[in-house]
C-alpha cells in the first residue's frame, strides 16, 4: 500500500514538473504577446498624443494585457522616485514583472528603457517600432519552442513518473 | 511656511537628492527671496537675487556635474523630454509650480533651426514669483462707461508688463473693480498662466480659458471661434500675423488687452507695426509703465489723447 502510495506520488510530482516547465513556456510566450501589444499602444499615445510619461503609463497601464499592464503599473508607482533613480533604472527593475525572458528579448526591453523618454517622439517612435519588430522574432521563437518543448515536457514527465514508480514497484 | 517659501522649496524639488538637500541649506530668511536656482557644471550650485548671486554654505564643496543637468531635466519634464523639446528650442520651459528653467548648452542646427540642445552645460531655474494687486491703482481709469476698453501695455523690456497683463486678466475675469468678463488668453511661451496638467500654475481669474504654447496669431483666431470669449489678452505682439489676428478681434468686438515694448507713445507710432494698430483704432488707451528709482508707477493714455 505504501509502495502504491509513493508510486502514485511520483508519477504526480514529475508529471506538475513537466508542466511547469511547460508552463513556463507558455508565460513567456504570453509575456512577449502582451508587450509586443504594449509597446504599440506606447507608439500611439507618443505619436497621437505626445504624452507624457505619467499619463503614458497611465494609459498602457489600464490598457495593456497581463503581465505588460502589472509592468507598466510598476513603472508609474516607481515614476514618483524620478531623481533618486533614472526612468531607464525604473524601467529596468520593472521588468521581473514580466516573468523569464530570454536573454534576446530582456536585451531589447533594456534598450527600450534607455531611449523612452529621452529623445524627440519621432526617435522614440523609430526606437519602439524596431523593438516590436525584435520582440515579434522573441515571440516567434518562443510559441515554436513551446509548441516542441511544451509537449515534450509534459510528456518527459509523465514518463519519468511512471519509470521511477515502476522502479519502485 | 509662506507662499514665498513654498515656491522656493518646489523649485529645489526640481534638482537630484543630493543637491536638494544642499540648497534647502538656505536659511528661510534668504530662501523666501530667491530668483534663481544656478546650475554650472564644474562648479557649486548658486542662488541669486536681483544682481547678487552666492552659493549657500552647504553647497561649496559641490561640483554640479552633467549627470545632475541631465537629472534635473528628467524630473522637470518628468521623464518625457518629448513634451518639453519644442520649448526647450526656445531656450526655456515651465514646469509645475510655474517655474521656468532655462537650459544652455550647444545647440544642434538642422536645416537653419535649432533642433536640440546637447552637452547641457547649464541652468537656471527662475522661482515663481507672482505679484498680485499691481493693476489696482489703474483699473478704475481703465474702464469707461462702465466697460473696460482696449489696453496696450508698454514698457521697456524687463519693466513690469507680463506681471501687470496678467494681474489685469485676473481683476477682468474676477470682476475686481471692473465687470467681470469671459477671459481668452493666449499663453504662447507659457509666462501668463504657466499651464500644467490642464491647470494654471499663476493666477489668472475664474473665468478665463488659456491656450498655452501656440503661435499667438494662430491662438487668437482659434480663441475667437471656438471660445467665444468677451476679453482677448496675449503677451508681446511683435509679428505681422499677431497683429492681423489682433484687427480680426478688434472688429469682432472683443476687448485686447495686450503688451509691446517701448518708451513712449512716439516710440510706438514709429513702427509700422503698431502704428497700424493704433491707427486702426484696435487699441483705446494705453499703460505706460515708468520706473524712478526701484518703484514703478503706471499712467493711463486715451489713444485719441495722447495722438494730440
Amino acid at each position: 500500500m505504501l509502495k502504491l502510495t509513493g508510486a502514485i506520488l511520483l508519477i504526480l510530482g514529475a508529471s506538475l514538473l513537466g508542466l511547469s516547465l511547460a508552463g513556463r513556456l507558455t508565460e513567456r510566450t504570453r509575456a512577449l504577446r502582451a508587450m509586443i501589444g504594449a509597446l504599440d499602444l506606447v507608439e500611439r499615445e507618443l505619436t497621437f498624443h505626445l504624452a507624457s510619461m505619467p499619463e503614458l503609463l497611465q494609459r498602457v497601464a489600464t490598457s495593456a494585457a497581463y503581465p505588460a499592464d502589472c509592468f507598466f503599473r510598476r513603472c508609474l508607482t516607481e515614476l514618483d522616485h524620478l531623481g533618486e533613480q533614472s526612468l531607464e533604472e525604473i524601467w529596468i527593475k520593472a521588468l521581473p514583472e514580466l516573468g523569464q525572458l530570454d536573454e534576446n528579448a530582456a536585451a531589447v526591453l533594456r534598450e527600450v528603457g534607455g531611449v523612452l523618454g529621452k529623445y524627440d517622439w519621432e526617435n522614440q517612435r523609430a526606437c519602439l517600432t524596431a523593438a516590436r519588430v525584435r520582440l515579434e522574432e522573441c515571440f516567434h521563437q518562443a510559441r515554436e519552442e513551446q509548441r516542441r518543448m511544451g509537449r515534450v515536457y509534459g510528456t518527459l514527465g509523465v514518463t519519468a513518473g511512471v519509470f521511477f514508480a515502476i522502479l519502485l514497484l | 511656511m509662506d507662499r514665498e517659501e513654498v515656491r522656493f522649496f518646489q523649485a529645489a524639488a526640481l534638482l537630484p537628492p543630493p543637491l536638494r538637500r544642499a540648497v534647502e541649506t538656505l536659511p528661510a530668511q534668504e530662501a523666501v527671496g530667491v530668483e534663481e536656482l544656478r546650475l554650472r557644471v564644474g562648479q557649486a550650485p548658486c542662488v541669486s537675487v536681483g544682481e547678487r548671486e552666492w552659493s549657500p554654505a552647504g553647497c561649496r564643496s559641490i561640483a554640479v556635474t552633467v549627470q545632475d543637468l541631465a537629472a534635473v531635466l528628467e524630473i522637470a519634464t518628468q521623464a518625457s523630454t518629448h513634451t518639453a523639446l519644442e520649448r526647450v528650442r526656445n531656450g526655456f520651459f515651465t514646469v509645475r509650480g510655474g517655474h521656468r528653467i532655462g537650459i544652455c548648452g550647444s545647440c544642434i542646427i538642422q536645416d537653419g533651426q535649432i533642433r536640440n540642445l546637447r552637452q547641457i552645460s547649464s541652468l537656471a531655474i527662475r522661482v515663481a514669483h507672482q505679484i498680485s494687486g499691481v493693476s489696482a491703482p489703474i483699473r478704475t481709469q481703465l474702464v469707461r462707461q462702465g466697460q473696460l476698453k482696449s489696453t496696450l501695455i508698454l514698457s521697456p523690456p524687463g519693466g513690469g508688463k507680463t506681471t501687470l497683463l496678467r494681474d489685469l486678466i485676473c481683476a477682468v475675469s474676477n470682476g475686481d473693480g471692473m465687470p467681470p468678463r469671459r477671459v481668452g488668453v493666449v499663453d504662447e511661451r507659457s509666462e501668463l498662466a504657466a499651464m500644467w496638467e490642464g491647470q494654471p500654475q499663476l493666477e489668472v481669474g475664474r473665468r478665463t480659458d488659456v491656450l498655452d504654447a501656440c503661435p499667438k496669431g494662430m491662438g487668437l483666431l482659434m480663441l475667437l471661434r471656438g471660445m467665444n470669449p468677451q476679453v482677448l489678452a496675449v503677451d508681446e505682439i511683435t509679428a505681422p500675423e499677431d497683429s492681423a489676428a489682433l484687427e480680426q478681434a478688434a472688429n469682432c468686438g472683443v476687448i485686447l488687452l495686450s503688451t509691446a515694448h517701448g518708451d513712449s507713445v512716439e516710440d510706438l507710432y514709429s513702427r509700422p507695426l503698431y502704428r497700424r494698430l493704433l491707427e486702426g483704432n484696435v487699441f483705446q488707451q494705453l499703460v505706460l509703465i515708468e520706473r524712478k528709482n526701484a518703484a514703478r508707477t503706471y499712467r493711463v493714455l486715451e489713444l485719441e489723447a495722447a495722438q494730440c
